[in-house]
């Protein structure tokens, strides 16, 4: 696993390497750089699994960049002064929040949760982050139908029709989306809001009708989890 | 503003035109008044050693009353009136009003009737008596006139007066003290409106008394209050006649103290710069008139006619400012009654045109000081504000949390280096705490604050940060944290390792009585709006230390950021 560092101050930067370094053992490699526009470079030179970002949440500009930042493929755990605005990156889907001054326990823990994506969810993600030509957009989770795999990518379909595209896989993206978001197939995360009626047919054959009319196909390995999700168990 | 001015002007105008008519219909004669005329007077031959007359002689030496005469005399002396007989039924009702400044022995159709103190050859030997005696008639002789004759001496009276004022007066009893009285209810409601006005302002001022005016208004308030005072001694409780002396005086003083004090409070109140050569010939002439001119009605009224012209003068030289039309008025008014009916306008309209006016300025004088108490509050709720901004600023999480984790890693990398950004931290915070309880600092505060933020910040970089300053002993005073605040800005927007390349300076320079303060910092690439909350900061420090006489701008400068900020010389 390769995860970079971004951290202007450097004796924070220090400490933030030093100790992943030490945490993580062989199980991953990280690159530290001071600001955002070496770790554009970076990010585009390279494949990062994982992005420690310092970021000051004290105002807009701060989450502009953390917008942009998880619209990215890569899982990405804030490492911030700003305490008080937790709540608010997790809600942009970041996988975990560590605040300053940080222990080497609480730093190994979210370390832990990138290493592990499948097996935990932060589950508080209210809005995603997607690329459009114009650069990083937001849409909120609510407006989505269903997600579904699209090579390395997700597509999102929204209520309105329309189609954007995440680029994280759609593993990766549901370790930092809430609840109501369910696989019911593979390839597909359905979102439990917009569920009108689940339809069995012959041949255990099952599928989805939406609030919009349009049917989603279940997979039969993931019937039971999607009956008890909806309270059907 | 101005119109404001109109209904006020209207209505003290209005009150003082009430008031003045009620004291005159109250104060004017009635019918079945007779003032005894043909008054005559003539010395009393009564030597040393022989005894005082027991009855009126009758080869008296009897010339016309003469008042400046009778003034001088001392005594004893004998005064007659002829008192017409009465008209009707009324002969059991009638009664006598005598004010006269001696002892006396009245004779009634040549019989003794009564005695008024004790008429004397000598200071020694005489009596005083009131100086307004009022007793019921005795029955009419039946003639066409009846005789009143006194016997009187004013052998106490220690200065001599302009005019003696003896004067007999027949009237029914009900309307000679109804008339006494009713005149003093008027002057009673002015009284009380006036203590009244004069307590609220007392509980507003609530021991305040260094704003500009108020002792002078308070004197004048206490003027206004003890003229009517005075004035009624004589009228309702009355007095023996040597009192009549120091009571004319105690007047006259009251009336220059008013003259001096209230176009002195005027002066202070619209803030008319008077030249002090100006205060001193108008003293002096005041002065002069009190004492050169002859009566005391002449002095008094010469007096208040000069206060009232000086005062009037006085507001006519401000154009604008609020009250000055009612005050100017009420001044005119008063200066026409003063002209056209000098002697009836001091008996009592005076004071209350003086208790209207004192109302007026002292209502007004006390919204001025709740107004004024209401700005305060503002610029303590302001101060506190930015005092807490200011601490506020100096915890900021961004920088304090990256330095207590920069801290964290010193502490395990190089303990000695932690143990110095510990102190750095002590003596940034025991900085703040100390700024943040001032309303401004000495300009070598304020650089001690900045460096010992620049120090942190190095610190923790491994570069030092230096703050370059030309003009460093300025003697000036600046509202805490303003280039602290900059400082921040330049290290949140720039960054601390552009700051580190890039040195601060600060340029101090003075001129055109103002302080001039530039500081450039490193521009860097984050974007800077310059309307942030250090901005925001900064500009009401300056406008709560020195509302009116600052400007703060700033922008880049070259590939520099600059932030200059301009102060009135103030120290």
């Amino acid at each position: 696993m390769r995860i970079l560092i971004v951290e202007d101050e450097p004796l924070v930067r220090q400490r933030l390497q030093r100790l992943c370094t030490e945490l993580a053992g062989t199980r991953a490699r990280f690159d530290a750089v001071a600001d955002l526009e070496a770790a554009g470079d970076r990010l585009q030179r390279n494949i990062y699994d994982g992005l420690l970002l310092d970021l000051n949440l004290g105002g807009e500009d701060g989450f502009e960049l953390l917008r942009r930042a998880v619209a990215g493929r890569y899982q990405c755990v804030v490492v911030s002064a700003h305490r008080d605005r937790a709540l608010q990156a997790f809600e942009h889907g970041v996988l975990d929040f560590v605040p300053k001054p940080f222990s080497r326990e609480r730093l190994g823990q979210a370390l832990e949760r990138l290493f592990d994506t499948g097996g935990m969810r932060s589950g508080r993600a209210r809005y995603l982050g997607i690329w459009r030509a114009q650069g990083a957009a937001t849409v909120e989770l609510s407006e989505v139908m269903w997600i579904a795999a699209d090579g390395d990518y997700s597509q999102v379909r929204m209520r309105d029709g329309r189609s954007e595209l995440h680029d994280k896989s759609l593993t990766a993206l549901a370790s930092v989306l809430p609840q109501d978001f369910v696989r019911c197939h593979r390839s597909h995360l359905v979102n439990l809001r917009h569920v009108r009626t689940l339809h069995a047919g012959s041949g255990s054959r099952y599928w989805l009708v939406l609030s919009d009319g349009s049917e989603l196909v279940v997979g039969r390995a993931h019937i039971v989890a999607l009956r008890d999700a909806l309270g059907l168990g | 503003m101005a119109a404001m001015q109109i209904p006020r002007t209207l209505a003290v105008l209005a009150l003082l035109l009430a008031a003045v008519a009620a004291w005159l219909v109250v104060s004017t004669p009635p019918a079945g008044v007779v003032f005894v005329q043909g008054a005559q007077m003539a010395p009393a031959d009564a030597g040393a050693s022989s005894p005082l007359p027991a009855r009126p002689p009758q080869d008296l030496a009897w010339r016309p009353l003469d008042q400046q005469l009778l003034a001088q005399w001392r005594g004893p002396y004998w005064l007659r009136w002829q008192v017409p007989a009465p008209t009707g039924t009324d002969d059991h009702d009638r009664t006598l009003r005598l004010s006269l400044r001696a002892a006396s022995q009245l004779y009634w159709n040549g019989t003794p009737w009564i005695s008024n103190g004790a008429v004397g050859r000598t200071a020694e030997e005489e009596q005083p008596g009131r100086i307004d005696l009022v007793h019921v008639l005795p029955p009419a002789s039946g003639n066409a006139t009846d005789e009143l004759v006194v016997l009187a001496s004013s052998q106490r009276q220690h200065f001599t007066l302009h005019g003696a004022d003896a004067m007999a007066l027949i009237a029914p009893a009900a309307v000679l003290y109804g008339q006494i009285i009713l005149p003093w209810l008027v002057a009673a409601f002015a009284i009380g409106a006036l203590a009244a006005a004069s307590l609220y302002f007392l509980a507003v001022l609530r021991g305040q008394t260094r704003t500009p005016g108020t002792r002078l208004l308070l004197a004048l308030g206490v003027v206004g209050l003890a003229l009517p005072a005075v004035e009624a001694w004589r009228s309702l409780l009355g007095y023996d006649y040597p009192w009549h002396g120091p009571r004319l005086i105690a007047l006259l003083a009251l009336h220059v103290a008013a003259a001096m004090l209230l176009p002195a409070y005027l002066a202070r109140r619209f803030q008319v710069a008077v030249p002090r050569a100006g205060c001193f010939v108008y003293l002096f002439v005041i002065v002069v008139l009190a004492i050169v001119l002859p009566g005391f009605d002449t002095r008094s009224a010469a007096v208040l006619l000069l206060s009232l012209l000086a005062s009037a003068l006085l507001l006519r030289a401000r154009g604008d400012t609020e009250d000055r039309w009612p005050i100017l008025a009420l001044l005119l008014a008063g200066l026409l009654a003063l002209l056209l009916a000098r002697g009836a306008f001091l008996d009592g309209p005076y004071f209350l045109l003086l208790a209207v006016l004192m109302v007026f300025l002292l209502l007004r004088h006390a919204v001025q000081l709740q107004a004024l108490d209401r700005h305060n509050a503002l610029l303590r709720e302001e101060r506190a504000r930015l005092s807490l901004q200011l601490l506020q600023r100096g915890i900021q999480p961004h920088w304090l949390m990256n330095t207590l984790t920069s801290l964290q890693e010193l502490i395990e990398q190089a303990p000695s280096r932690a143990s110095r950004l510990v102190e750095s931290l002590a003596d940034q915070f025991d900085r703040l705490r100390d700024s943040s309880s001032r309303q401004s600092i000495p300009l070598q505060d304020e650089l001690a604050l900045c460096r010992s933020h620049l120090d942190i910040v190095g610190q923790a970089l491994g570069q030092p940060l230096v703050l370059d300053v030309d003009g460093e002993d300025a003697p000036l005073l600046l509202p805490p944290g303003i280039l602290h605040a900059q400082v921040e800005n330049a290290l949140t927007h720039a960054g601390a390792l552009a700051c580190a390349q890039h040195p601060f300076r600060l340029r101090v320079q003075r001129g055109g009585g103002r302080w001039v303060l530039e500081l450039h910092s490193a521009h860097g690439s984050s974007s800077h709006s310059g309307r942030g909350t250090g901005t925001r900061y900064i500009e009401a420090s300056l406008a709560a230390a020195s509302p009116g006489g600052w400007s703060f701008v700033q922008g880049i400068d070259g590939n520099q950021w600059c932030g200059r900020i301009e102060l009135t010389c103030a120290s």
